[in-house]
């Protein structure tokens, strides 16, 4: 018998595993923001028609635009590590002072989007799970199909629509203005959390409930049963754990997703957060804050998969990390 | 009427799936109307690109049942025509993707070794990418830096660039199925005995495997179609999709927001439509899933 923790330590080894991936992926994304229109000489010269060609290759020198790619992106790894982004283009600042504020609000933001799709998805789940063909499981299926097929930002409209104007309960969007208290600073989120979470509460629900179903049918299940414990009670104590490996998969995904993936949310409802700063940073030309929010992106998605890689051992004793794939 | 072999089986058990039929049937009502367009403007004697500039945002009325768009242009007509190019993106998208997917996993899973690492780490890399701000990027990217100039910015351009962005970006997920399936399938005997009897590897890979993975990788491809068509609404709505004035459902959601308080109906209707054919989509695959699951009976 191995204790939990022993089971979670080749997670350590997917974790530099994971650190060699981001090391590669992102000279891909050096490359692909190289290949945008624009680099940031071309932008300051453009307002400036007196700029010779001499004065530009001299300008690119100085600035060091004119060495080879590889050169400028093993740099810019250097710094990384030393914990030197480069100066945003469009805020004039530092890039990691520029990326705090907004990252924390798109976390809040997230943390109430997966916490409001998990209190949906579970018990719908559940119910639809315990009684398969019952009118409870077609609304569980229509829900889960909904939820996975609305266009995001179109749901975040008719939301805005609905609450906003119509109804005039709720702010149509923006942050809360600084120094509000709790209740109107949940009131800015609660639009935006829902859009967010219709997709994530999709995906949740059919998942966990054609896992519950399968689990259902194990022996462990019928022994429990036959010793007297209650339908809902062998649920929660000895098939939710099981049933749950799906979904944590999904959680860890999820966890990068939001984080970067929400830019069409953030956009209807004006949120100021990550998805917001990596479009403008993408479309600005702010090549250094571009880098930062897409390295972030991916690292949280990477990190992600680890941490639901480790959860599973945890939960699942018969998971062993090392022979995972 | 018995129906026999597998493929009749699925068939059957298709047919059986009430889900399934919802969606197809979905499916065929909109491909029917976005095909009976011309008759339709012939029936209301206008077409979709006739601008009336009385009528802007009108209501609906006999002469457009939709009412008309910001421009005084009937509604129902762009929607239908909106309808096939975003029909026709999502399709040829989702086949992109498919095609791409189904090649690197038949590789992958055929050759094994370090050219199956390679390309599953590579894989699995893409798939680490947030997708929507790399789709960002790579919209971001001058068509011009990579296309010889001489092909210009038609709309064959301009719908085939989203096109190739879906694809590159749709890919991976149906690599990874079509290799776990290929990796199956090299083990059992019927596979086993063509390699003893000498035929070319490619050979069993296209007559003897790919037949075989065919399942997820239809499943795979029908579910990518509706993810296509979101994700060219998305980035239509961030501005970076398919540009007016060829009209999609993307492009059509987005254009409307600026008079969504006043005409609504211009944010709802596409939405809608894009909302009834990604579900339509997914109760389709769903069944397929089902339906050509060999455990299925």
């Amino acid at each position: 018998m191995t204790s939990p923790w022993r089971r979670a330590l080749p997670g350590v080894g997917r974790l530099v595993q994971s650190l060699a991936v981001m090391v590669v992926l992102s000279f891909l994304l050096f490359l692909l923001i190289d290949l945008m229109p624009g680099d940031p000489l071309d932008l300051m010269l453009a307002t400036n028609p007196d700029a010779s060609p001499a004065d530009i290759a001299r300008l690119k020198a100085q600035v060091g635009l004119d060495r080879p790619l590889l050169v400028r992106w093993s740099e810019w790894l250097v710094g990384l590590m030393g914990g030197e982004l480069g100066i945003s283009r469009l805020f004039a600042a530092p890039v990691g002072e520029v990326l705090m504020a907004p990252l924390g609000r798109t976390l809040v933001l997230m943390a109430l989007a997966l916490g409001l799709a998990l209190a949906v998805a579970v018990p719908l789940a559940v119910a639809a799970a315990m009684a398969p063909r019952r009118p409870i499981d077609y609304l569980a299926n229509l829900v889960a199909f909904a939820g996975i097929s609305l266009p995001p930002f179109w749901l975040g409209l008719l939301l805005i629509l609905l609450f906003a104007v119509t109804l005039g309960w709720l702010p149509a969007g923006g942050p809360a203005p600084p120094g509000s208290g709790i209740g109107a600073t949940l009131a800015h989120l609660i639009l935006p959390a829902i859009t967010l979470a219709a997709l994530q509460v999709g995906q949740y629900t059919r998942h966990l409930r054609a896992a519950l179903i399968e689990v259902l049918r194990a022996d462990h299940i019928r022994t429990a049963r036959a010793k007297g414990l209650g339908r809902l009670a062998v649920v929660r104590r000895h098939a939710l754990r099981l049933a749950s490996l799906p979904v944590v998969t999904l959680l860890g995904l999820d966890l990068g997703l939001l984080v970067s993936g929400a830019v069409v949310t953030e956009a209807v409802f004006a949120y100021p957060g990550m998805g917001k700063l990596t479009y403008d940073a993408v479309m600005g030309n702010d090549y250094p804050l571009a880098l930062a929010t897409l390295m972030l992106g991916t690292a949280l998605v990477l990190l992600g998969n680890v941490l639901a890689d480790i959860a599973l051992g945890l939960l699942d004793p018969r998971i062993g990390l090392e022979d995972g794939r | 009427m018995r129906v026999q072999g597998p493929l009749g089986r699925a068939l059957a058990r298709l047919a059986r799936h009430r889900l399934a039929g919802v969606g197809a049937a979905l499916l065929l009502l909109l491909v029917a109307l976005v095909l009976a367009r011309p008759l339709i403007a012939a029936l209301l004697g206008t077409d979709a690109e006739a601008v009336d500039l009385l009528a802007r945002g009108a209501p609906p009325s006999p002469a457009h049942p939709l009412g008309t768009d910001d421009l005084g242009r009937d509604l129902l007509l762009r929607l239908l025509a909106g309808g096939q190019v975003s029909l026709l993106v999502g399709l040829a998208g989702a086949l992109g993707a498919g095609l791409i997917g189904a090649l690197i996993g038949l590789v992958a899973g055929w050759r094994e070794g370090w050219l199956d690492a390679a390309l599953m780490r590579f894989t699995d890399g893409l798939l680490a990418l947030p997708l929507l701000p790399l789709l960002i990027v790579l919209a971001a990217i001058d068509p011009g830096r990579v296309l010889p100039e001489s092909w210009g910015m038609g709309p064959l351009v301009e719908v085939g660039r989203i096109v190739v962005l879906v694809a590159l970006a749709g890919w991976p997920t149906t690599a990874r199925l079509v290799r776990a399936a290929t990796l199956s399938l090299k083990r059992r005997e019927f596979v086993r005995a063509a390699e003893a009897l000498g035929v070319p590897g490619p050979r069993i890979v296209l007559r003897h495997i790919l037949p075989n993975a065919a399942a997820p990788l239809v499943v795979a491809t029908t579910l990518t179609v509706g993810n296509v068509i979101l994700l060219e609404s998305a980035l239509s709505f961030l501005g970076l999709g398919i540009r007016p004035p060829l009209a999609t459902w993307g492009n059509m959601l987005s254009g409307g927001l600026e008079t969504v308080w006043t005409a609504p109906l211009m944010v709802i209707a596409p939405g809608c439509l894009i909302f009834l054919t990604v579900m339509a989509v997914n109760f389709l695959g769903d069944g397929l899933h089902e339906a050509l699951d060999p455990r299925g009976d």
